[in-house]
């Protein structure tokens, strides 16, 4: 499976779905989709990674390379639903500690 | 420790050529005492060593193979990665700073992170003009 991701909007943030892998071959993809929103004036996202099986240091890069655009922008990007192989590399990136990552969609859509 | 019998593909390093080797690894691994997350962790250090040979050992007007030799035995997977492009070793960079905040993190190194992690043993030699990597993960306890 490759990568799927859908968008929704919640309150003022828009909630990205992520399904399936992050590796070299589709983490462009989320960084191209995130640019599209941040484009369209989008700058408050949510990761929902409960679907995503595998990140690679490709992935990490999507997501950092965002981070960074936001945060010039004074946007943010969180993430919930960490589970897996998709958590122990968050861990082991020290992205956990960097990033507000939250158990549930809700709790991150709360705070 | 027993020499098990490797075997190896060769194939040109370029992108094209990362399902096969990956699938020529994991094909492998194909038996009810590896679960998934082990899987996934041998993914992800095949993704992450092949793809630095993939892009960076070969300048484009001069491009190579890469050699990928794998056994599994004695619930160790045994992976041996081998190119005769430009000396290098991933093991020598130092590790980006992972408590950096998102404005002065580093976008790049931390695919060698994830690799150390990952892996039991991984070794760099350079030999008769060829970079080897060495890489050993337990898969079964």
């Amino acid at each position: 499976m490759d990568l799927i991701i859908e968008t929704a909007k919640r309150g003022t943030a828009v909630v990205l779905t992520v399904t399936g892998r992050m590796d070299a071959a589709t983490a462009p993809e989320f960084m191209k989709v995130c640019d599209g929103l941040i484009d369209g004036g989008d700058i408050s996202l949510i990761a929902d990674l409960g679907k995503l099986e595998y990140i690679s240091s490709a992935g990490l890069r999507s997501i950092l390379a965002t981070a960074k655009k936001l945060k010039a922008i004074q946007g943010q990007i969180k993430f919930c639903n960490l589970s897996g192989m998709v958590k122990d590399v968050f861990n082991i990136s020290g992205f956990t500690s960097m990033f507000s990552i939250y158990p549930t969609l809700d709790e991150a859509a709360s705070h | 420790m027993t020499e098990s019998p490797m075997d190896t593909l060769c194939l040109p390093a370029r992108p094209e050529s990362l399902d096969r080797l990956y699938a020529f690894v994991l094909q492998r691994l194909h038996m009810p005492a590896v679960p998934q997350g082990l899987v996934q962790k041998v993914e992800l250090v095949l993704e992450e060593l092949l793809i630095n040979v993939v892009y960076y050992a070969y300048p484009p007007e001069a491009p190579g193979d890469i050699e990928l030799s794998c056994s599994v035995a004695g619930g160790v997977l045994h992976l041996v990665i081998a190119d005769r492009g430009k000396a290098f070793s991933p093991l020598d960079r130092p590790d980006p700073d992972l408590t950096a905040s998102i404005e002065d993190r580093n976008v790049g190194g931390l695919g060698i992170v994830l690799v150390k992690e990952m892996v039991d043993a991984i070794e760099y030699q350079r030999v008769d003009g060829r970079n080897v990597l060495t890489v050993t993960i337990r898969i079964e306890h």
